[in-house]
C-alpha cells in the first residue's frame, strides 16, 4: 500500500469541496481532492436552480444566513477572479392574494431588511410593468435586484482549475473507503488502494458527508436526500429574471429561472426520498412543475421542454449547515449539510473553513493571492462543426479537452463546451464529440464511456456487414454570386437544386453529412454545415463553416432543406434515470456507418422506413432487435439501459433505439426570428414554400417531417419551378425598369 | 437585428471635440473597446482584430468598423461586422448615436449626451450564448467606450471644444 504525507485532503468534488481547494491554495496550501465519481460537479452541486441567493428569505442567526451575507461580499471578486457566466438578473417573489401581498411587505420584505438585502414592493401595474409575462393575478411582488445567476459547471471547474494552476490535485474516480484520525493526521484510504496521510481532512462530500464522517466514528449529523426535478426551455417568453411565489407551507414551491446560456429552468419539486443516487425524472412531476409555473408565466403554456433532470438536495438532520470540526477530532473539518445554498455560500463556506483550520494547524491566515483558472483558449480556426444544435466547432471541443481538469467522459465534454446540450441531446453529434475525445486521449472511441463506469455508448461492430460508401469529392465553392443557394442534400433538397440547374441557375449545395447521402445527393455539394444566413443588400449572405475553413456564398435565393431529427428521449416524458444506451436512429445510423454497433439488445420504437431501416443494419451488425409499438413509459439502469417498460411489461434491453417521431430540424432559422426556441418548431412557409423573408424559402422534411421521399422530392422540384418563375420575373421587372 | 440595449450617456467634452474624435482613425482605434492591431481602412472604415470578454471567453473577431447615416455633429451610426477566431458564425453590430451639447462645469456646451442603442445580428455560436449574456456583454463594451471617449477627450484638453 502506498502512503503520502500532505497537508490537506478535501474529500468531494462539488461547489464547496472545489472552493476549499481553491481557497486553500490560494493561501498556499495546496491540497488533492478526491471525487468519486468521474468529474468534478456531478452531485448536488450540478443539478439545481443555479441562483446565487442573497440570502434574502434566509433564517436569521443560521449559519447558513451568516454565510449567504458574506458570500454577497465575496462574489464580485470571486466572479472577476474565476471569469464564470455570471448574470444579475435579479428576482420577482410574486403575491397572488392581498393576504399573501401582506405576507410579502410584513414577513418577506422586513426578513430582507434585517438581512441586510435590498429589496423593493411593487405594487401590480408596477409588477407587469416591470415583467409584462407575468400572470394578470398577481396583486403585487416584491423585487430583489441582487438575485444572480450562475453556470453551475463553469463555477465547480473554475475552483478546481484555479486550485490547480495553484499546485492543487484533482483526483477523480476515487472514493475514499476509510478514515482514521489520529492525534496529528488523518489516514484517508481510497478506492485504488492507496492511503492519504493529511495534516487536515475536509469532507465536502455532499449527500455522502454524513457516511464519510461515519467512517471516521462521527455520527454526529445526518444528511438525507430530498429530490428536485427540473425542466429545460429553450424559448425563454421574454421571462428575463427569476420569478418564484411566496413560500407556502408546502416550501419555497416552483420557480421560473433564466439560465445563463439563455433559456429557462423550471421546478423544482421537492420530495423526500431514501436513495442518494436516484435522479429518475417522472411524467407526474413534469405536469406539475409545468401548472406550477404557467401559474406565474402563462405563456409557459407553449413551453416545450427540451430536458428535464432531477437534483438531491440535502437535508441536514441539525437543520442548518454543519461548517465545524468533526466530533472524531479537528484534524477532520466538516462541511456538510449545505442544502440549497450552496453554490451561493461556497465564497463564504470556503473562506470560513480555509480561517478555522489555518488557524487550528498553524498556516498562513493572510488573505490568499488572486488564483485564476486559465483563460479559454481556441484556435484561430474553428474547423468543422461538431455540435449542429448549437453551432459548435472542432476548435472548441479541443479546448474543453486540453483543459487543467480534462474531461474523461462525454457527459464531462458536454459540460465544458455544451456540445450534445441542444436540441437533439446529442444525437447528432455525440459520435463525432466522442471521437474527439478519444484522439485527445488516444483512446479508442469504443472505450469512451457516458458517465460512471459501466456506461458504455457504442462497441466496435463487424463493419463488414455494413453497406460501404463510395468516397465523397468536395466541389471549390463558386467564387461568384449565386441564384440559389440549397441548405441540405436530402431529397427534396437535391431534387430542388436537381431542377434548377437544368433551368440554368447557379445553384450549390451545402450539406454537413455527405458521408451519410446517397446517390446524387453527394454529387457537387459542399462539405460543411451553414452556419448562419444574413440579409446582405438584397441578396443572402450564407456562411458555411468546414473543416477547411469558413466559405461565404452570395445568393439571391436560398432554399432551406435541412431535414429533419429523431426527437429524443429528453425531450418526452419517459420515467426513470439517464443511463447510456438511450439513442434515437439518427445516433443508431451514425454509429453503424462507423462501424460501432449501438448495443446487443435493442429495443427499437418505431414503424417507418426510418426504423425499418435501422433494424435491418442493426441485425446486420449483430444486434438483437426487438420492435416496440409504442415509446417506453420508462426505463430502467444506472450506468448502462437494462430495461424498457412496453405495452406488455418489462422488456430486457441495454439500447433503446426511438425511431417513431420525427422533428423538424430548423435550428437555422431561429438566427433569423422565423422560429422560436421551442424544440421542433416548424418553418412559417405558405402553401408554396415561402418563408417571410424574400428569397428565402423551406421544403421537405424541415416542414413536413413525416413526408416520404417520394414526397420530398416532388415537393423540391415544385419549389425549383416557383424560385425559376420568381427569378424570371425578377429578370424581366429589371429589363423593364432598364428599358 | 434585436435591439439588446438602449441607454445614454455623458462624456465630457464639446459635441465638436466627440465628432472630430470619431473621425480620427487613429483616436478611434484608441478607444474602440479590445481593439488589437485596428488600422484605417478608407473613409469613415477600419479594420482589424478586436478582443471582447464575454464572462468566461474573450472572443478575439475579425472586425471591419464603418460609420454610417453620418449627419455631423448630430448623428452617425457605426456597424462592425465580425467574424469571431475559434467560433462559427459571425456578428453585425449596429449602434446609432445621437449627440447633444449639454452645458457643464466648464461652460455651455462643453459636455455632450450621447443617447445610443445596440443592434445586434449574430449567427452560428454567438447566437446560442443567449440574448442576457450578449447584452451583458454589450453593456460593458459601450461602458468601456464611453469611459474611453472620455479618457480620450480628457487627454486632448480642451481642444475642439466649442
Amino acid at each position: 500500500m502506498t502512503t503520502s504525507r500532505i497537508p490537506l485532503v478535501v474529500i468531494g468534488g462539488g461547489v464547496i469541496g472545489c472552493a476549499v481547494l481553491r481557497e486553500l491554495a490560494r493561501r498556499g496550501v495546496p491540497g488533492v481532492l478526491v471525487e468519486a465519481e468521474p468529474d468534478v460537479c456531478e452531485g448536488t452541486s450540478k443539478a439545481n436552480s443555479a441562483i446565487v441567493h442573497t440570502g434574502f428569505d434566509s433564517k436569521p442567526g443560521t449559519i447558513e444566513s451568516r454565510m449567504l451575507r458574506r458570500a454577497a461580499e465575496l462574489w464580485p471578486a470571486t466572479i472577476d477572479e474565476l471569469d464564470v457566466p455570471f448574470l444579475s438578473v435579479g428576482a420577482l417573489m410574486l403575491a397572488r392574494t392581498l393576504g399573501d401581498a401582506s405576507r410579502l411587505e410584513r414577513e418577506v420584505a422586513a426578513n430582507a431588511a434585517t438581512l441586510g438585502v435590498r429589496t423593493e414592493l411593487l405594487d401590480s401595474a408596477a409588477s407587469r410593468d416591470a415583467a409584462p409575462y407575468l400572470a394578470p393575478d398577481v396583486v403585487a411582488a416584491l423585487s430583489i435586484p441582487d438575485e444572480a445567476v450562475v453556470d453551475p459547471f463553469w463555477l465547480t471547474r473554475a475552483y478546481a482549475e484555479a486550485a490547480i494552476v495553484g499546485g492543487a490535485e484533482v483526483r477523480l474516480s476515487t472514493a475514499v473507503v476509510g478514515l482514521e484520525v489520529r492525534a496529528d493526521s488523518v489516514v484517508v484510504r481510497l478506492s485504488d488502494g492507496t492511503e492519504l496521510e493529511a495534516e487536515q481532512v475536509v469532507d465536502a462530500a455532499g449527500i455522502h458527508a454524513d457516511e464519510v464522517a461515519a467512517l471516521a466514528g462521527d455520527r454526529s449529523f445526518a444528511v438525507s436526500p430530498r429530490v428536485g426535478q427540473f425542466l429545460v426551455s429553450e424559448e425563454t417568453f421574454g421571462v428575463d429574471r427569476i420569478v418564484l411565489p411566496i413560500p407556502g407551507a408546502l416550501g419555497k414551491g416552483m420557480l421560473v429561472t433564466p439560465i445563463v446560456f439563455g433559456g429557462l429552468l423550471l421546478g423544482p419539486t421537492a420530495v423526500d426520498a431514501t436513495d442518494r443516487d436516484d435522479r429518475s425524472t417522472d411524467p407526474t412531476s413534469r405536469e406539475r412543475i409545468l401548472a406550477a409555473t404557467r401559474a406565474m408565466v402563462p405563456a409557459l403554456a407553449d413551453a416545450v421542454p427540451v430536458r428535464g433532470f432531477a437534483g438531491i438536495r440535502h437535508v441536514s438532520s441539525t437543520g442548518d449547515f454543519v461548517v465545524r470540526p468533526s466530533t472524531a477530532g479537528d484534524r477532520l473539518y466538516l462541511a456538510a449539510g449545505i442544502r440549497s445554498t450552496g453554490i451561493s455560500t461556497s465564497p463564504a463556506v470556503a473562506e470560513a473553513i480555509a480561517d478555522d483550520v489555518s488557524a487550528r494547524r498553524g498556516w498562513d491566515r493572510r488573505p490568499g493571492v488572486r488564483l485564476a483558472p486559465p483563460p479559454v483558449a481556441l484556435a484561430d480556426e474553428p474547423g468543422a462543426t461538431v455540435c449542429v444544435c448549437r453551432s459548435i466547432a472542432r476548435a472548441e471541443v479541443d479546448s474543453a479537452c486540453r483543459r487543467p481538469l480534462a474531461p474523461r467522459t462525454l457527459d464531462a465534454v458536454k459540460r465544458r463546451g455544451g456540445a450534445t446540450f441542444g436540441d437533439c441531446q446529442g444525437n447528432l453529434c455525440a459520435l463525432d464529440v466522442a471521437s474527439i475525445l478519444a484522439a485527445e486521449r488516444a483512446a479508442d472511441v469504443a472505450s469512451v464511456e457516458k458517465h460512471r463506469p459501466g456506461s458504455w455508448l457504442w462497441e466496435p461492430a463487424n463493419s463488414s456487414t455494413l453497406r460501404p460508401e463510395p468516397a465523397a469529392s468536395i466541389q471549390a465553392p463558386p467564387a461568384d454570386e449565386l441564384d440559389v443557394v440549397v441548405v441540405g442534400a436530402g431529397r427534396s433538397g437535391t431534387a430542388a437544386a436537381e431542377a434548377m440547374r437544368a433551368g440554368g441557375l447557379g445553384v450549390a449545395v451545402v450539406e454537413r453529412e455527405r458521408a451519410l447521402a446517397r446517390g446524387a445527393a453527394r454529387d457537387g455539394a459542399i462539405d460543411g454545415t451553414v452556419v448562419g444566413i444574413s440579409p446582405l443588400d438584397g441578396r443572402w449572405l450564407v456562411l458555411v463553416q468546414s473543416e477547411a475553413g469558413a466559405v461565404e456564398l452570395r445568393s439571391r435565393h436560398v432554399v432551406v432543406a435541412s431535414g429533419a431529427y429523431v426527437e429524443p428521449r429528453e425531450h418526452r416524458p419517459i420515467a426513470g434515470p439517464r443511463p447510456s444506451g438511450v439513442m434515437t436512429a439518427d445516433l443508431a445510423r451514425r454509429l453503424l456507418h462507423a462501424g460501432l454497433r449501438p448495443g446487443r439488445r435493442v429495443a427499437l420504437v418505431g414503424d417507418n422506413a426510418v426504423a425499418d431501416a435501422v433494424a435491418l443494419d442493426l441485425e446486420a451488425a449483430g444486434s438483437a432487435v426487438v420492435r416496440l409499438e409504442a415509446p417506453p413509459e420508462a426505463v430502467a439502469g444506472d450506468a448502462r439501459l437494462t430495461a424498457v417498460a412496453g405495452a406488455d411489461g418489462w422488456v430486457d434491453a441495454d439500447t433503446l433505439v426511438l425511431a417513431d417521431r420525427l422533428l423538424p430540424q430548423a435550428f437555422l432559422l431561429r438566427g433569423l426570428g422565423l422560429v422560436d426556441g421551442r424544440p421542433g418548431s416548424r418553418p412559417p412557409v405558405d402553401d408554396d414554400g415561402r418563408l417571410p423573408l424574400p428569397g428565402l424559402w423551406a421544403v421537405g422534411c424541415c416542414v413536413e417531417p413525416d413526408w416520404d421521399h417520394d414526397r420530398c422530392a416532388a415537393a423540391g422540384r415544385a419549389l425549383a419551378a416557383r424560385i425559376e418563375a420568381a427569378l424570371e420575373r425578377h429578370s424581366a421587372d429589371r429589363e423593364a425598369v432598364r428599358r | 437585428m434585436t435591439e439588446l440595449v438602449r441607454d445614454r450617456a455623458r462624456v465630457h467634452g464639446s459635441r465638436e471635440a466627440v465628432w472630430a474624435l470619431i473621425e480620427d482613425p487613429a483616436s478611434l482605434a484608441r478607444v474602440l473597446p479590445g481593439a488589437e492591431s485596428v488600422v484605417a481602412d478608407g473613409p469613415g472604415r477600419l479594420r482589424g482584430v478586436v478582443a471582447t470578454r464575454i464572462q468566461f471567453l474573450t472572443v478575439r473577431a475579425d472586425v471591419v468598423a464603418a460609420f454610417h447615416d453620418a449627419d455631423p455633429p448630430r448623428h452617425v451610426r457605426l456597424q462592425l461586422d465580425g467574424r469571431p477566431r475559434g467560433l462559427a458564425g459571425s456578428f453585425t453590430v449596429s449602434v446609432p448615436f445621437d449627440l447633444v451639447a449639454r452645458d457643464g462645469p466648464g461652460g455651455p456646451a462643453t459636455e455632450t449626451e450621447i443617447t445610443y442603442a445596440v443592434d445586434l445580428q449574430v449567427t452560428g455560436r454567438l447566437a446560442t450564448f443567449g440574448a442576457p449574456l450578449l447584452r451583458d456583454t454589450m453593456r460593458r463594451q459601450i461602458a468601456a467606450l464611453v469611459a474611453n471617449v472620455d479618457r480620450e477627450l480628457a487627454s486632448h484638453g480642451p481642444v475642439g471644444r466649442s
